[in-house]
């Protein structure tokens, strides 16, 4: 079974230096019916004004993943990271007992879009950690590149997370597939960052999401002449 | 329970006390705020850093907090104006048997602990209160959360 999360149905924050929205509850959204799929908990895909940003606030037992699509982003915490990313980049934060941090758009000029999710972890009271993996450009490009998972800093150079689950993003050009298959009893969760994309013959667009039950066979396919680029998320 | 964490930085090091201690705080199962007071250091690239990462308390911080850590470098200036203008907010907040801690090395704790005691906050005890490590700032955070969540048994009056 699968289920389009369309993109004007997401929640909306807009408070001008933040254009934020919510595929699942998130701060003042609140929609019971989105609380978030599997131990998917937190999707929200941020345009950040220049110079802007979220000032030091703390996270207790969470893994939190930053993908940025363009800009660059800012990250400090309490414990003593300091870095600056952009695209092709994955940075996470397993939060663990707890960790204070603070995230800006890098650029006195140019705003940030980035993609943030929450995964839940299936332990607590882990020792907080930042992690955080470049990648060229060429290697999600056809093909799925994996950004997070179990096993983590492994030939791939994934982040680790303290869960079963697996984070891929792809990018195809116009015309070219993929196909991914799920193990029984997996569930998926497809998110489209840019682009247009065509999901076992369903036409999502940028911003779109899909929940995925109790399929295996998962096809993927860029139709439209710009190509698309996407994350899959495998989970328990 | 709520912990409001307000610090006085000029060069960053009570602001790592201060993060130190909001992180005990969290680890001691606390939702926190943490909050700078507006102080002009001399170092333009450190306070434009740190009035970008960080507002100036509130009244509203301050009644939203059960526990309030108040952090401040050793060589305080208990002059300062937004010093001054702090406690006029915590008393306006009517603080008066929360929970307080005084986050600042033993120069200016007595200073410090003196001005929170005169609030009516209940303070925890000098010798987990007076700090200048990261881990005993975080040790205290999660002591101060604690207390808070067991108000009803005073700290130290």
């Amino acid at each position: 079974m699968i289920t389009i999360r369309k993109a004007e149905e997401r929640g909306h924050a807009d408070r001008g230096w933040l254009n934020s929205y919510h595929t699942f509850s998130f701060a003042d959204y609140h929609d019971p019916a989105h609380m978030g799929f599997r131990v998917l908990r937190v999707l929200n895909d941020d345009r950040v004004a220049p110079g802007r940003g979220f000032g030091a606030h703390a996270h207790r037992d969470m893994e939190i993943l930053s993908y940025v699509m363009e800009g660059s982003l800012v990250h400090r915490d309490s414990m003593g990271e300091l870095h600056t990313f952009g695209p092709n980049t994955i940075q996470s934060m397993s939060a663990g007992t707890g960790v204070v941090h603070s995230e800006f758009n890098g650029s006195r000029d140019e705003p940030v879009h980035f993609l943030q999710i929450w995964i839940e972890p299936a332990v607590q009271d882990v020792e907080p950690s930042y992690q955080q993996h470049v990648f060229e450009p060429q290697e999600k490009q056809g093909r799925f590149r994996l950004l997070a998972g179990p096993h983590g800093n492994g030939s791939e150079g994934a982040v680790r997370i303290h869960q079963d689950a697996r984070v891929y993003v792809a990018e195809l050009a116009s015309g070219q597939s993929l196909k991914h298959s799920l193990d029984a009893g997996r569930y998926a969760w497809v998110q489209v960052a840019r682009g247009d994309l065509c999901f076992n013959n369903q036409a999502l667009k940028e911003g779109d999401g899909a929940a995925v039950s109790d399929e295996q066979a998962l096809s993927f396919s860029a139709d439209g002449p710009a190509g698309t680029e996407f994350l899959l998320f495998d989970l328990p | 329970m709520n912990v409001l964490v307000v610090f006085y930085s000029l060069s960053g090091a009570t602001e790592r006390l201060a993060l130190a201690a909001a992180v005990g705080a969290v680890q001691g199962r606390a939702a926190i705020r943490l909050r700078r007071l507006a102080v002009q250091s001399g170092d333009s690239t450190i306070e434009e850093r740190l009035d970008r990462e960080y507002v100036a308390p509130k009244e509203v911080d301050a009644r939203w907090a059960d526990a309030i850590v108040l952090g401040a470098p050793a060589r305080l200036n208990s002059s300062s104006p937004a010093l001054n203008e702090c406690f006029r907010l915590l008393r306006s907040a009517e603080v008066q048997g929360k929970v307080g801690a005084a986050l600042v090395s033993n120069g200016a704790f007595e200073t410090l602990q003196g001005a929170m005691s005169e609030l009516g906050l209940k303070l925890v005890p000098r010798e987990q209160a007076a700090t200048d490590s990261v881990d005993s700032a975080r040790q205290l955070g999660r002591r101060v959360a604690e207390s808070a969540g067991k108000s009803a048994s005073p700290v130290l009056s």
